[in-house]
């Protein structure tokens, strides 16, 4: 046979002990060659780059499992046997191969299996394989004994690939599972839970299934760190609880504003905020289901309201608009300026628009309370408001939605078209979709100010709208 | 050109003849060949990242593969299949685990998609549809977390048990 291939199979801790053979030939200090006769061919175990070396510590821990030989163990099996065979080799560390760990052997070998073991080392090649072939055919006799030369073997032909292979190459592996198994891949072992949990693996699971990237809070904050995985835990397990309707637990009843209309709400993931015909507004904890605050201070019905992290802003009957501290609950601005109810509001920055039964839409300054300007041109009660800090769109009785520059006080676009009040909108920027009382919903563009479709299908007043995407 | 031959030698000394379009499935021989001037007449590849027995086997997947259409641009946001993977790919690859391991490794280092891909998919099967405990048998994992710890993963994924 031809010197070339080292055929030697070292262990499959690639940190490289050497094995049982690899210590036996030491004597010899040639290369020797295992007859690849057996399907499947024995090869020169190459060193995955890259990876971190099991430490002392590790290859010294014992198995969960005593029947099953892992990875970690057997090296400590191999090199204790191996002092106790070796007596007159010359030690474990002259080889390149050995790092010089001593590891306490395990139960002594009887003198009789020692001297049976140094013919074999003593024997040729040829010889060696001729003895192993022969052993293993007495042995096939005794199925137990056999099996255990199997489960002897058998760890020596498997490799830990998410453990072992560079990470791009784990995470390539891995691609191609679906999220469960994933998941339970990451149980397995801490090095597979550390690849397992990858951000852009699960990025790329979402994305596979169009779930977005969930920001507010979720059941799993406390569970998952990884902010892709817990935003497909939450839409799988939304999924489920639609699907098992039972599981659903019962809804918390929040009773504050008793016998009084509740004419707008805000959530923000751990708050509600919650206007009413009261004349108050009530912030409510999710967590704890008890009103933390209530707002006090406006002299009609809250009829809108928008939040941020800070502050509530709120408009009213009583022709006013109020900011309030949502820590503190006091009121730190009120913005005179309406001479009718203010009916909604459209919140981006530090800047509030407010739409009034008085035809006007106003902008003002929520954190100096300054009035910045008034737009006029609706002839009839403003119902609905839009800002996204360059056009305010807003929707009237008066059948018309108006866009503005506010910044210039100029309405750059009257859109025309529908037969009724309208009541509700969304804009994104680009398209403004309105919903009106004559039953149609028409989407626009912002820039042409043209009408580029029409939707027909309600049977009537069409008065909560949402975008998402397209 | 048919018929033109490159010498590929692997990191144990042996020399291997190949077809150079053969070889070319390789993107790292590819470049070699194309980028590096390397000619094809005399010189042989060294390629020391892949030792005999694995560059046989390797041979024998781009011979076997050779009229293959290109492989097409990987599509991040689609579905992946995992189970099209040919019947003389699945018996090629019915190997030990050492073999395939270092299968990928080489695939990798050659840049041969296909059998890079190939190779990936075959381990991502022996994974899917199994326990961690399955998993750990089959790849002869040892478990290291305490109690704890598995009881707290536990909890971390149990909502993919969800039917």
């Amino acid at each position: 046979m031809s010197s070339e291939s080292v055929g030697i199979l070292s262990s499959p801790d690639r940190s490289s002990s050497p094995s049982l053979i690899d210590q036996l030939t030491q004597n010899s200090c040639t290369a020797t060659q295992i007859s690849t006769d057996y399907p499947g061919e024995i090869l020169q175990q190459i060193r995955s780059p890259g990876k971190r070396q099991l430490t002392i510590e590790e290859s010294i821990v014992t198995t969960n499992d005593s029947k099953r030989i892992c990875n970690s163990n057997l090296r400590e099996q191999c090199d204790s046997k191996s002092t106790a065979i070796i007596t007159s080799s010359p030690s474990p560390t002259s080889s390149n191969n050995t790092d010089s760990i001593s590891f306490p052997p395990s139960s002594p070998l009887s003198s009789e299996v020692i001297n049976w073991l140094d013919i074999f080392l003593a024997m040729s090649n040829e010889d060696r394989t001729r003895a192993t072939e022969a052993l293993i055919r007495t042995c096939s006799t005794n199925i137990l004994q056999l099996n255990q030369i199997k489960n002897q073997i058998e760890p020596y032909f498997q490799r830990d690939f998410i453990r072992d292979l560079p990470r791009e190459l784990a995470l390539h592996v891995l691609k191609y599972l679906p999220a469960n198994d994933v998941a339970r891949a990451s149980r397995t072992c801490r090095s597979w839970y550390e690849t397992c949990n990858d951000i852009l693996l699960w990025k790329r699971i979402c994305q596979r299934k169009m779930i977005p990237l969930k920001k507010l809070r979720t059941i799993f904050d406390e569970a998952i760190e990884n902010e892709w995985k817990r935003s497909y835990a939450c839409h799988k397990h939304l999924e489920y609880v639609w699907q098992h309707e039972q599981l659903v637990p019962e809804p918390v009843v929040l009773r504050g504003h008793e016998d009084f209309v509740i004419t707008c709400l805000q959530f923000d993931g751990k708050r509600i905020v919650s206007g009413s015909d009261d004349n108050t507004l009530k912030i409510w904890s999710v967590a704890t289901g008890k009103c933390d605050q209530t707002l006090i201070g406006h002299n009609g019905g809250v009829w809108c309201s928008e939040m941020t992290d800070e502050l509530i802003v709120s408009g009213s009957t009583d022709r006013t608009i109020r900011v309030w501290n949502i820590g503190t609950g006091v009121c730190q601005h009120i913005l005179y300026g309406h001479t009718s109810t203010v009916r909604c509001l459209a919140l981006h920055g530090d800047i509030v628009v407010s739409g009034s039964r008085d035809a006007t839409v106003r902008v003002w300054n929520i954190r100096t309370g300054e009035r910045l300007h008034m737009l006029s041109g609706h002839t009839a009660a403003v119902r609905c408001v839009c800002y996204n800090g360059k056009y305010v769109v807003s929707g009237a009785y008066d059948h018309t939605i108006r866009v503005w520059l506010p910044d210039q006080e100029k309405c750059v676009h009257t859109l025309e078209g529908h037969t009724n009040r309208v009541y509700s909108l969304v804009f994104d920027g680009k398209h403004i979709v309105s919903g009106s009382l004559d039953c149609m919903i028409r989407v626009w563009d912002v820039e042409q100010g043209t009408c580029i479709h029409q939707l027909t299908g309600h049977l009537s007043l069409t008065s909560g709208m949402q975008l998402r995407g397209n | 050109m048919a018929g033109n031959k490159i010498k590929l030698q692997s990191n144990d000394g042996d020399t291997f003849d190949v077809d150079v379009e053969i070889a070319k499935q390789s993107a790292t021989i590819k470049t070699m060949l194309e980028d590096l001037g390397m000619s094809e007449e005399d010189d042989v590849i060294p390629l020391p990242n892949v030792n005999s027995a694995i560059l046989k086997k390797v041979i024998q997947w781009a011979t076997h593969h050779k009229d293959d259409p290109p492989p097409p641009e990987d599509d991040e946001n689609r579905e992946k299949n995992l189970s099209d993977i040919s019947s003389w790919d699945q018996d090629f690859l019915k190997v030990d685990q050492g073999t395939l391991f270092e299968l990928i490794l080489a695939a990798n280092y050659l840049d041969i998609k296909g059998l890079l891909d190939v190779t990936c998919k075959t381990v991502a099967n022996m994974i899917k549809g199994r326990t961690p405990e399955e998993i750990r048998r089959q790849f002869n994992i040892k478990n290291d977390f305490t109690p704890q710890e598995e009881e707290q993963i536990k909890k971390e994924n149990e909502w993919c048990e969800e039917k």
